[in-house]
């Protein structure tokens, strides 16, 4: 128990440190951690969490850290072990953001017109889509789309619904929510 | 009231009424601290906000620590996340209650397989509108292209790719780019 409160401990503090590139792309960070390195969710499990964050507050990160917490830990070691990394995974969250808001003040003018400053963010602000785009390949796959060989029907209607999402949200600027509720009525009438 | 109190406050209020979307919260703290409470100027907030949408980790906690910060030192600091956390922790410890048994029903199962193409378009959306806004050019897209690859494809952490990015920034601005300024 203390291994897995110690690796939520490690992710997230890599995530709040580091996940630079803004809430999207910060999609990458996480599930890159909690899907792909740990396994604490699957993929299926982490896309029903990005659905479930648009009605909770709170960014998804903050929305998928407890579960991921909870699922590892309250099988196995009870929900009071759960609610504990909860509060650790939190906690490495939040402590990177306490010791940079103390850092940045002072280093804003530093860090924002110089050289060296300057040059680190012409390179990493080009990186930002492909982070977001990262996270979209990472959740392209048959937990979430079905698999064409073994049941092309919910493969044809996945696709269906994800140029549906994208013209509707993109085109006709619809509300995301409007659209999710949407497509999960059209997987209640056609699975 | 002292002011890690009320920090405390305005933010557990924000957090709760920024439903679906973190940049939600930024309205009423902004209302409260530079309108009502007068603690900080219009320009100081919109300075502070553009920092924080430039720093590393959750925008949420960024934001309620930086602002904190501002109005009442680390004690503000604190109390801004803690009033950010708390309604979190508590809305999410209910949810993880049903979130995993809900899952096995069989009409939220067929609501949810609708659901998933539905959220990865969302986050295409974003990846598209983001990528025209940021100007990339022919000499920075193998940027954006390698982290979808790495990221992506390969599974490599971004922790790692973003860090090597900044080191490679970190020396070209160091060493190459004062000399390849014209010199006056």
């Amino acid at each position: 128990m203390l291994i897995i409160c110690f690796s939520l401990l490690l992710s997230f503090l890599q995530i709040g440190l580091f996940g630079w590139g803004g809430p999207f792309a910060l999609l990458s960070y996480v599930q890159h951690e909690v899907v792909v390195e740990h396994g604490w969710l699957t993929s299926a499990e982490f896309a029903d969490v990005m659905a479930l964050s648009r009605v909770l507050p709170g960014d998804v990160a903050l929305d998928a850290a407890p579960l991921a917490a909870y699922r590892v830990l309250a099988g196995e070691y009870g929900t009071g072990a759960a609610i504990g990394g909860i509060v650790v995974a939190f906690t490495a969250l939040a402590v990177p953001a306490f010791a940079l808001s103390a850092l940045m003040g002072r280093f804003r003018e530093r860090l924002c017109s110089s050289d060296v400053g300057e040059s680190i963010l012409s390179l990493l602000r080009p990186m930002s889509p492909g982070l977001i785009a990262a996270a979209a390949i990472l959740l392209m796959n048959a937990d979430n789309f079905g698999s064409p060989a073994i049941n092309p029907w919910q493969f044809g209607v996945s696709l269906f619904l994800f140029v549906a999402t994208l013209v509707g949200s993109g085109y006709y600027r619809f509300h995301p929510l409007f659209m999710i509720v949407l497509c999960g009525l059209a997987g209640l009438l056609l699975y | 009231m002292s002011i890690s109190s009320d920090t405390f406050l305005i933010f557990l209020r924000s957090t709760l009424a920024s439903v679906g979307n973190s940049y939600a919260a930024v309205a009423p703290v902004r209302e409260a601290v530079v309108l009502r409470r007068g603690w900080m100027t219009d320009d100081e907030f919109a300075a502070d906000l553009s920092l924080v949408q430039a720093m590393p980790g959750v925008f949420a906690l960024n934001f309620g620590a930086h602002i904190g910060r501002r109005v009442g030192g680390w004690r503000g600091s604190v109390a801004a996340l803690m009033g950010t956390l708390l309604p979190v922790f508590a809305i999410l410890l209910v949810v993880c209650f049903f979130f995993f048994n809900l899952r096995e029903h069989a009409a939220v199962r067929s609501f949810l397989q609708g659901v998933r193409p539905a959220v990865v378009a969302l986050v295409v959306l974003p990846c598209i509108r983001l990528g025209r806004r940021s100007r990339i050019t022919l000499s920075n897209v193998w940027l954006p292209v390698m982290a979808a690859l790495f990221v992506g494809i390969m599974g490599l952490s971004p922790v790692w790719l973003v860090l090597a990015v900044a080191f490679f920034g970190y020396l070209y601005g160091r060493y190459v780019r004062p000399t390849d300024r014209p010199t006056p």
